[in-house]
């Protein structure tokens, strides 16, 4: 009996991977509350079926096979599913690998690349507190002192924003805010992996995927 | 040579008497810095180039009727921009800054819209001047901005519009449908106004890729653009294609179009020197000063080597044009010292750029 139900929760697992790698909304959609009403945990569905969908979206962005407009159409399908399976989740809760803030600095109000990652960092199994574009310094201090998340992710798409940047970075330090975040990741077109060391980021993503697997890698290792 | 004719030598692939030069965008403060004058109309933009001794003349189409709300503007696009006074690259907005987002999000609104006139009185009246003024000499260039994607997807919103390709591809091929309309009109009004060289201006890559997957870019994009090239192309105009980014995904499609030259071979996306390698015998390579780095924050010898070492390893063979790798706009911490790069950019390329190129020594590899 036990085989049996757990064979029916690996389909319905599976088939929602399948609907998220092939941008299936009306599919994800109607598997999820399939899913639910046969009693399978919604976490379940989110971390186990839908997330997986997205590990195979990025594998195929990383190697060429697809591009921005399938990690856009990824994203949204997943926002469908979730939209179904959230509310049923008990307290709003399921096994988060950790908190993240992301911006892009104060004089960038780029924002495809953030939200892209943004939207990554959330089906990957992140609690995501987007803070928008053109993000003053004092705001990620803010959210350091009053949330103290497990990621700081800033974004820059202008040369211009990269002195913020360091701007941002030494502000934490001088204020003594360093602890209240175990990692900060930086990323954009200009940022290069020197520039990260340089101004002291843990991290950095020349890709939004390869930046969200990066967070998954090194939050394990925290 | 005239910087007409070595434009022309240089597009054929060969080798001209010199490396030509060429920028196509460049902010106002940074036109001004180097005139010395406010810029108040294209004999300000033609003498800028003529100060520096740029070959390629690139004057912009005019943009007409923009309705300024506040601190803001909507353009006869339909695209809504910030207002930065005194700011801008020169030409269509003079004092735009930031697009904040597209007019045109749903089927309904874009059915609403009428594209503008692109032979509006007035549009390509700076063209003409110009080439008036020194198109016996100059290679003066027609610019078709934004061309078919790019301002498509400002029109709906590149997130909305890259899902309509998906979710709505009749939508998402009448908004690019109009904007290749109104582009070829352009287009065709230039080459009517004496026109010879045409520059294309169309970001549909990130440094990933496309920014639509290849599929969609073979039907959406390319049909639409081996038709525009092929136009120009078939009443002898020389056309130059830029995109940002990475386009190695889609570059056999691209040359399919018929293209003489592609810029900038964007550093932060494609390698200049591989490229010339791979792709120098089917297309000219428009490109090589980085200006996303190395020119607001370079020291002078470092710009001087970058350029000496760009010039040694990709013009030899000709089918080479130097320029900035994108434009020469104006978000830099240090203006002086930008500017002070830019001058020793172009200083330098006059210095070494004759053909045959000798060993410049610069020392990089």
């Amino acid at each position: 009996m036990d085989c049996v139900v757990e064979m029916a929760e690996q389909n319905y697992l599976e088939k929602l991977k399948q609907c998220v790698a092939s941008f299936d909304e009306e599919g994800v959609v109607k598997v999820c509350k399939e899913a639910l009403a046969a009693g399978i945990a919604p976490s379940r569905l989110i971390v186990d079926g839908m997330a997986k969908g997205m590990d195979v979206v990025g594998a195929k962005y990383e190697a060429g096979e697809y591009f921005l407009s399938e990690l856009i159409m990824a994203g949204e399908t997943m926002t469908a599913g979730m939209k179904i399976v959230e509310p049923m989740l008990k307290n709003g809760a399921y096994e988060r690998i950790g908190t993240v803030i992301i911006g892009t600095v104060s004089g960038d109000v780029h924002d495809i690349g953030k939200n892209i990652v943004a939207m990554l960092l959330t089906a990957t199994g992140f609690d995501v507190n987007d803070l928008g574009v053109d993000v003053p310094a004092n705001r990620f201090l803010e959210e350091l002192r009053t949330h103290r998340p497990d990621i700081m992710a800033m974004s820059a798409l202008l040369t211009l924003a990269m002195p913020e940047m360091e701007n941002v970075m030494r502000k934490v330090e001088e204020v003594g805010l360093r602890h209240n975040v175990k990692l900060i990741v930086v990323g954009g077109t200009p940022i290069t992996e020197d520039f990260a060391k340089k101004i002291g980021a843990d991290a950095y993503g020349p890709t939004a995927v390869a930046g969200v697997k990066m967070c998954r890698e090194l939050m394990a290792k925290k | 040579m005239t910087s007409k004719e070595r434009a022309y030598v240089a597009l054929d692939h060969k080798e001209p008497d010199k490396v030509p030069l060429f920028e196509a965008w460049m902010d106002t403060l940074v036109v001004e810095r180097i005139i010395n004058r406010p810029v108040k109309g294209v004999h300000d933009l033609i003498d800028f180039y003529r100060t520096l001794g740029i070959d390629f003349v690139v004057i912009p189409p005019a943009g007409l009727n923009a309705k300024r709300v506040g601190d803001t503007f909507i353009d006869e696009f339909g695209l809504k921009w910030q207002v930065r006074e005194g700011q801008g690259i020169v030409g269509q907005f003079t004092g735009f800054g930031f697009y904040i987002e597209g007019m045109l999000k749903t089927p309904e609104k874009f059915d609403e819209f009428e594209f503008p006139n692109p032979l509006a009185p007035g549009r390509i009246d700076d063209f003409k001047t110009a080439l008036k003024a020194i198109g016996n000499d100059y290679a003066v260039t027609g610019a078709v901005e934004l061309a078919i994607f790019e301002r498509a997807a400002l029109q709906v919103g590149l997130r909305d519009f890259l899902r309509c390709m998906y979710k709505a591809p009749s939508f998402a091929n009448g908004v690019l449908k109009g904007n290749y309309e109104y582009s070829l009109e352009l287009g065709k009004s230039l080459l009517d106004a004496g026109a010879e060289f045409i520059l294309i201006g169309d970001d549909i890559a990130d440094n990933h890729g496309p920014m639509m997957s290849v599929k969609l870019f073979k039907e959406f994009i390319h049909p639409y653009y081996k038709n525009l090239v092929g136009s120009l192309k078939k009443r002898g105009a020389k056309v130059i294609f830029h995109s940002d980014g990475n386009l190695l995904p889609i570059i056999d499609d691209i040359l399919d179009w018929g293209i003489d030259g592609l810029h900038p071979i964007d550093p932060g996306a494609m390698d200049i020197f591989q490229f010339k390698r791979d792709y120098g015998s089917k297309v000219t390579v428009v490109g090589g000063v980085d200006m996303a780095k190395l020119l607001p924050f370079g020291s002078e010898e470092d710009v001087e080597r970058a350029v000496k070492d760009v010039i040694s390893r990709v013009s030899p063979g000709g089918g080479h044009i130097l320029a900035s790798s994108n434009s020469l706009h104006s978000y830099v911490p240090d203006m002086d010292k930008y500017v002070k790069n830019i001058l020793t950019y172009v200083n330098t390329a006059h210095k070494f750029r004759n053909y045959p190129i000798r060993d410049l020594g610069s020392g990089l590899q």
